[in-house]
């Protein structure tokens, strides 16, 4: 199954989005909080970072600030637009954080040589398709496209294409104007294009 | 009409619904006769479509037992929260 014989198939369906809670329906426990956004958060802090262990430490990081700050949401709406800003600063921070701690080490071992940021590299593609793939196989395709996007091109992509925001929402979080974020989602879909061209 | 590279550097915003119908329809126009640009603007409405397909990554299941035990450790999880 090629990627468009695949979307003519998905666009007859939706996956559930993840959003469990609403703010009509908050949880008033932690561990109704945990249920209810440790999904959405991880997914959004594993598609910026591309990275399991960073993500879980980002979503523990969110979680936790949503945790304590619960009582300031009762009967407010904004959660989820609260909860995607801090989510997006938070793996931000953490990012810039594991780039300051790489910077430091002076005799990095090879394989920190990530193959992160550069979007011809086919290091996490699967194997080229000698036969169908399976649906979750396209998605797997699909998320490998997603990580090898450059980080400053990723982070607009997973935020406008992956989590549908819009351009102001985007924008007010990572400090850029309305222009550059159509440029920056315009470069990302070009070279999303151009990573998944085999599979076309 | 429209030159090949104005029109993909428009698809942003044709494809957000950003632009005004006087240049949809110029682009529209461009499109119909340009085999290039009217098979790129498939594969990038494509990519969005997909994209926008996307299932949340589903978080490792130990996630929940490490958030449970911060929690514990940092008294959130309080007769009241747990």
């Amino acid at each position: 199954m090629m990627l468009l014989d695949y979307w003519s198939n998905v666009a007859q369906c939706s996956y559930p989005d993840g959003d469990v809670a609403v703010e009509s329906e908050l949880p008033t426990t932690a561990e109704g909080v945990f249920l209810a956004y440790a999904p959405r958060v991880y997914s959004v802090a594993r598609r910026m970072l591309s990275n399991d262990t960073d993500a879980e430490d980002v979503t523990q990081e969110v979680l936790l600030q949503v945790v304590r700050k619960l009582d300031t949401f009762r009967g407010e709406s904004g959660l989820t637009t609260w909860l995607h800003r801090v989510t997006v600063n938070a793996a931000l921070t953490h990012r810039r954080k594991q780039k300051r701690r790489h910077e430091h080490q002076v005799d990095a071992p090879l394989d920190f040589l990530s193959d992160q940021g550069n979007p011809t590299s086919t290091a996490s593609l699967p194997a080229a398709p000698d036969q169908k793939l399976l649906e979750h196989e396209m998605r797997e395709v699909i998320e490998n496209a997603i990580a090898q996007l450059p980080e400053i091109y990723r982070d607009v992509y997973v935020l406008a294409d992956v989590e549908g925001l819009s351009n102001a929402e985007i924008g007010d979080m990572l400090g850029l104007s309305i222009p550059a974020i159509k440029s920056r989602l315009h470069r990302a879909r070009l070279m999303m294009r151009e990573i998944l061209e085999p599979y076309f | 009409m429209l030159s090949c590279p104005t029109v993909k550097r428009m698809f942003v915003d044709y494809f957000d619904e950003g632009l005004p119908g006087e240049y949809r329809e110029l682009i529209e126009e461009h499109l119909d006769v340009c085999p290039q640009c009217s098979s790129c603007a498939v594969s990038y409405r494509a990519v969005i479509h997909l994209t926008r397909q996307l299932p949340p990554m589903p978080a490792p299941p130990e996630l929940m037992e490490s958030l449970r035990q911060t929690a514990r450790e940092l008294g959130l999880l309080s007769p009241r929260n747990e």
